[in-house]
């Protein structure tokens, strides 16, 4: 079915184009929820309420922009409101001057995504947070201060120290600095 | 290389997908309808308050008594007058008017009471009025050309003449719906159909002692109750009191010379409110809600409101809006340590013994000092908002000049709370609200209060209103391991306009 034909059985709350959008989306909407959260029963709540949402805040997408950002931006938000419930994890910082250094790159590009993803998840819950909107959804250090309702210079900190803490978890899997 | 750790996570991360469980998406289905369901609930529990106040005033209403014996059944008839309608005249047809109703007035004094010697002179031109019984002629302003002719059986002339001069001052007003309230409920006109009025006012609303021409006049407020959204209040100085003579004969009462205001059935109204607000907990180990309730104190608490009225009848209304609430709280913890220190002296005391003579004691003196020690404090100035929206059904239960006695009952609908500051885990460590499984959205709770209202101008009033606020559930999820409700006793100050 044409997406735009799936939105619009979706505005009529029709079940059979809700099944289809799920199951065009959920697989990658989990793999974005799983960055965000620990284990996998999480994620899959995160999922649930993110397309609650979805299908409830359909009508007001105009089609402007992608399909698919407008349902990750959602995704996104859920998990981080959701973690937001858990604990108050960001520590206001100033901006520290971090020796930025090399890796095996190769190395880190062979290792399986599975692995990649333990080491993602077992940082600590703001630093992922950071790390995940920063280096992989490509938002500003201005917009996450904005999403996450921290200052940019804290977003920065964050960032700084989530990579020195990745950089450890990394050694462990036997990537080595150069 | 900079950047490179960035560049590799994304690329890895971009295409990757996992699989959820098999039966996430019959969840997502069962956990919508379940909140679609929760929304018709309210809607209708809502529904349900207001058709059973809208039932119970209809109920306590439906009782009008028909004089028909007693009503002197003047004619008054309608008509357009196409001169009136030139806008530079208006003020001189307004006079012509006014001079026409009054000697329409002197018509049917003669006509009533031809012995009568209250009106002893007659002019020629309300000599031509004899023949029509009530003629007002009233200006249509917005229909310049229909012409409407009406007859209604009033049984007071100065009550037709009243209903003239609404007609009068509403020109775009479907008479045929109106309903004219008198003081109270129990005296209504019924403008399509003639007098319904209550026997037991009927006395009270006819007659007066013919030679007490001293009216004791007092400000009655008359209020036109119309369908079609207008209700227009009149306010006239005029209540005849009730003469207990034995020759008590009818009179004619003199015409209501009050402002006519135009009101419609909305109000609008906003408040603040200042007042004792704290919580209840539950928990099966009470240990931990003693050391609740001894580290979190009341502090004064706010409530800011602001509604729409609709004004369904005289005496009912229902509100909407929304209330916004702070309830302060202060925490403070304080851990103590207690050291104590044991000292030991001996002495030596000489005593004088009757048989011995002087002995010489020793003994040994123990001494153990306590020191207390604060280990930990903490405080902190706890601060729960909640944006909710009632609905609310308000009464005016009593009446006297500008001062209303109200009541009102109602539900709110919470739809952002939000906590802020600290708390005692049952380990005795401080906790953030923030990381507590808390309730944002639909906190309900359910208020009354009674309050009073004084009445400045038809249209603007001032309130003050004590009231009391109490949730329903638990604003703690059931993982936080206690549910927390919380309840305030609020005064509210306000203003209301009528629109």
């Amino acid at each position: 079915m044409d997406e735009r034909e799936l939105i619009k059985g979706c505005v009529k709350n029709d079940v059979h184009s809700q099944q289809a959008l799920y199951e065009h989306f959920a697989p990658k909407m989990m793999g974005v929820s799983m960055r965000y959260c620990t284990s996998k029963m999480e994620a899959e709540d995160v999922l649930q309420d993110a397309f609650i949402k979805i299908f409830d805040k359909i009508k007001t997408f105009k089609g402007e922009g992608s399909f698919e950002g407008w349902i990750r931006k959602i995704v996104v938000f859920t998990a981080l409101k959701s973690n937001d419930k858990r604990v108050s994890k960001f520590e206001p910082g100033s901006l520290e001057n971090v020796q930025e250094q090399s890796f095996d790159a190769k190395a880190i590009s062979n290792m399986e995504t599975a692995n990649l993803l333990s080491i993602l998840q077992e940082l600590p819950e703001g630093y992922r947070a950071v790390f995940n909107l920063y280096a992989i959804e490509g938002y500003s250090h201005k917009e996450i201060g904005k999403i996450l309702d921290i200052s940019d210079v804290t977003s920065r900190t964050q960032y700084s120290r989530a990579k020195q803490h990745l950089i450890k978890l990394l050694a462990q899997y036997g990537i080595q600095r150069i | 290389m900079k950047n490179e750790i960035e560049n590799i996570f994304k690329q890895k991360f971009n295409s990757f997908e996992a699989t959820p469980s098999a039966g996430l998406f019959d969840a997502i289905i069962a956990k919508k309808a379940k909140k679609k369901r929760a929304i018709w609930m309210w809607s209708t529990a809502a529904l349900l308050a207001t058709a059973s106040a809208l039932g119970l005033w209809s109920y306590k209403n439906n009782t009008p008594v028909q004089l028909a014996d007693d009503t002197m059944n003047s004619t008054v008839q309608y008509k357009n007058t196409p001169t009136l309608l030139d806008q530079t005249q208006d003020k001189k047809e307004v006079v012509q008017e006014k001079t026409i109703l009054e000697k329409n007035l002197v018509e049917i004094n003669r006509q009533t009471k031809p012995s009568g010697g209250r009106i002893k002179e007659e002019t020629a031109e309300a000599k031509d009025t004899r023949t029509i019984k009530t003629e007002a002629i009233i200006q249509r302003r917005q229909k310049p050309t229909a012409e409407k002719n009406r007859t209604n059986n009033f049984s007071r002339n100065e009550w037709a003449e009243l209903f003239a001069k609404i007609d009068r001052d509403n020109p775009t007003m479907d008479l045929n719906k109106g309903t004219l309230y008198l003081g109270n409920k129990k005296q209504t006109i019924d403008m399509s159909t003639g007098l319904n009025i209550p026997q037991e006012n009927k006395t009270r609303a006819l007659k007066k002692s013919a030679r007490d021409d001293k009216t004791d006049n007092n400000d009655c407020k008359q209020t036109l109750n119309s369908t079609l959204n207008t209700i227009t209040s009149v306010t006239v100085e005029q209540t005849p009191k009730v003469k207990e003579e034995e020759d008590i004969e009818e009179v004619i009462l003199p015409l209501p010379t009050g402002r006519l205001v135009a009101l419609n059935k909305w109000r609008i109204q906003a408040s603040v409110g200042m007042g004792y607000a704290s919580r209840t907990l539950s928990e099966t180990n009470k240990e931990y809600i003693d050391l609740r309730n001894s580290t979190e104190n009341v502090a004064v608490s706010y409530q800011f409101g602001a509604n729409v009225i609709y004004q369904f009848s005289p005496r009912w209304n229902i509100q909407t809006g929304l209330q916004y609430t702070i309830r302060n709280e202060l925490f403070e913890y304080s851990e103590q340590m207690y050291t104590t220190e044991k000292r030991e002296v001996q002495r030596t005391e000489t005593v004088v013994h009757p048989v011995l003579g002087e002995i010489e004691r020793t003994y040994l003196e123990i001494t153990i000092d306590t020191t207390s020690q604060y280990l930990k404090y903490t405080s902190s100035q706890n601060k729960f908002q909640t944006v909710s929206i009632p609905i609310i059904v308000e009464r005016e239960l009593f009446k006297h000049h500008s001062w209303s006695l109200l009541a009102k009952v109602g539900v709110h609908a919470g739809i952002y709370s939000n906590r802020v500051g600290l708390l005692l885990a049952p380990n005795k460590e401080t906790q953030e609200y923030t990381t507590l499984p808390t309730r944002n959205t639909g906190i309900a709770s359910a208020m009354f209060g009674t309050g009073v209202l004084y009445s400045v101008t038809p249209r603007i009033s001032l309130l003050a209103y004590p009231q009391v606020n109490l949730q329903l559930n638990s604003s703690t999820k059931r993982t936080a391991g206690f549910s927390q409700n919380d309840w305030g006793i609020y005064t509210h100050v306000g203003l209301r306009i009528g629109l």
